[in-house]
């Protein structure tokens, strides 16, 4: 598969992860059903291939996946923002809430 | 996104059942200082904070928290397991037992539910770490009270870590605080909301 961008792999990992949590709900109501036993463990092999990809490329999705060279888990953007929200580290905070 | 993990922070192993110790520990779940409003507090807090710093420190301690309430809870599971309603009486759990049975409910030990009216997500990054280094204090005072109340060593053990664990957040989020000021303009003397920002940088 040719390297996939970061947004494609991001989706590509939560599609992922929800079949994986779909399979654990109901293999919880349902433990004796192979066949879904076979189905999440296709899952969680995609899953954590996937998981690698994205984590040498753009960054930790938790904090075993970050960088030897620097704590890059604390970088922007967290899931909840957009690329525009993150906060200008260097620039100082004023009284009106605005940056210099 | 969560992910569970089946163990405990620190492991719990307590040999004798303790109604009455119950009854005053479950305030470290469900009172005005304990382990389910330091979560919640923390978590919703994170959102909005204006530096990487802050929105990780609240992200990693309010997730630790989540687990501390669990470890709070297997505690009052095995203080109360198998207890028999003689035992109930005479430890003052019958209050709690007529509602609950032996189901763990978030409450503080007088009885109040959890609320989340105890604790505040202001939308000001210096107020809420200043309340969040309350948070940690007094959650330690909890702790420390707890250990002038009991004497039973399985369960001092894990107290003893709980009450660790405020000490170490309460030196964490001084340091996020200290970085949020230095951070600040110098003509913010005052160190006014550095959160709320209406018109540079909230949308390019």
């Amino acid at each position: 598969m040719d390297k996939m961008n970061k947004d494609a792999l991001l989706h590509r990992i939560q599609e992922l992860s929800f079949v994986k949590t779909e399979l654990e709900l109901f293999l919880d109501a349902a433990p004796d059903n192979k066949q879904a036993l076979d189905y999440f463990h296709k899952t969680l092999d995609a899953l954590i291939a996937a998981r690698e990809e994205y984590e040498a490329n753009y960054g930790p999705i938790t904090t075993a996946g970050v960088s030897r060279n620097r704590w890059n888990w604390i970088d922007g953007p967290w899931p909840w923002q957009r690329e525009g929200d993150v906060p200008d580290a260097d620039a100082p905070l004023n009284c009106r809430g605005t940056r210099e | 996104m969560w992910i569970y993990e089946k163990k405990l922070q620190y492991p719990v192993k307590i040999k004798n059942p303790n109604p009455k110790l119950a009854g005053v520990i479950i305030s470290q779940l469900g009172g005005p200082d304990g382990e389910t409003g330091a979560a919640l507090r923390y978590l919703n807090q994170r959102y909005t904070m204006p530096s990487a710093e802050a929105i990780g420190v609240l992200t990693d301690i309010g997730s630790e928290e989540l687990g501390h309430q669990e470890m709070v809870a297997a505690i009052l599971y095995q203080l109360t397991k198998g207890l028999t309603p003689a035992e109930i009486k005479a430890g003052g759990f019958d209050k709690y037992f007529v509602d609950h049975t032996l189901g763990i409910y978030p409450t503080a030990a007088a009885g109040m539910p959890y609320t989340a009216a105890s604790m505040q997500s202001k939308g000001d990054a210096v107020a809420d770490l200043m309340e969040d280094l309350a948070a940690e204090q007094k959650a330690r005072v909890t702790y420390d009270n707890i250990l002038r109340l009991s004497d039973d060593p399985d369960v001092n053990d894990v107290i003893r870590f709980l009450r660790q664990r405020e000490v170490v957040h309460f030196q964490r989020f001084g340091e996020a605080l200290r970085r949020t000021q230095e951070s600040l303009n110098q003509k913010n003397y005052y160190a006014f909301n550095p959160e709320y920002r209406v018109n540079k940088g909230a949308r390019k």
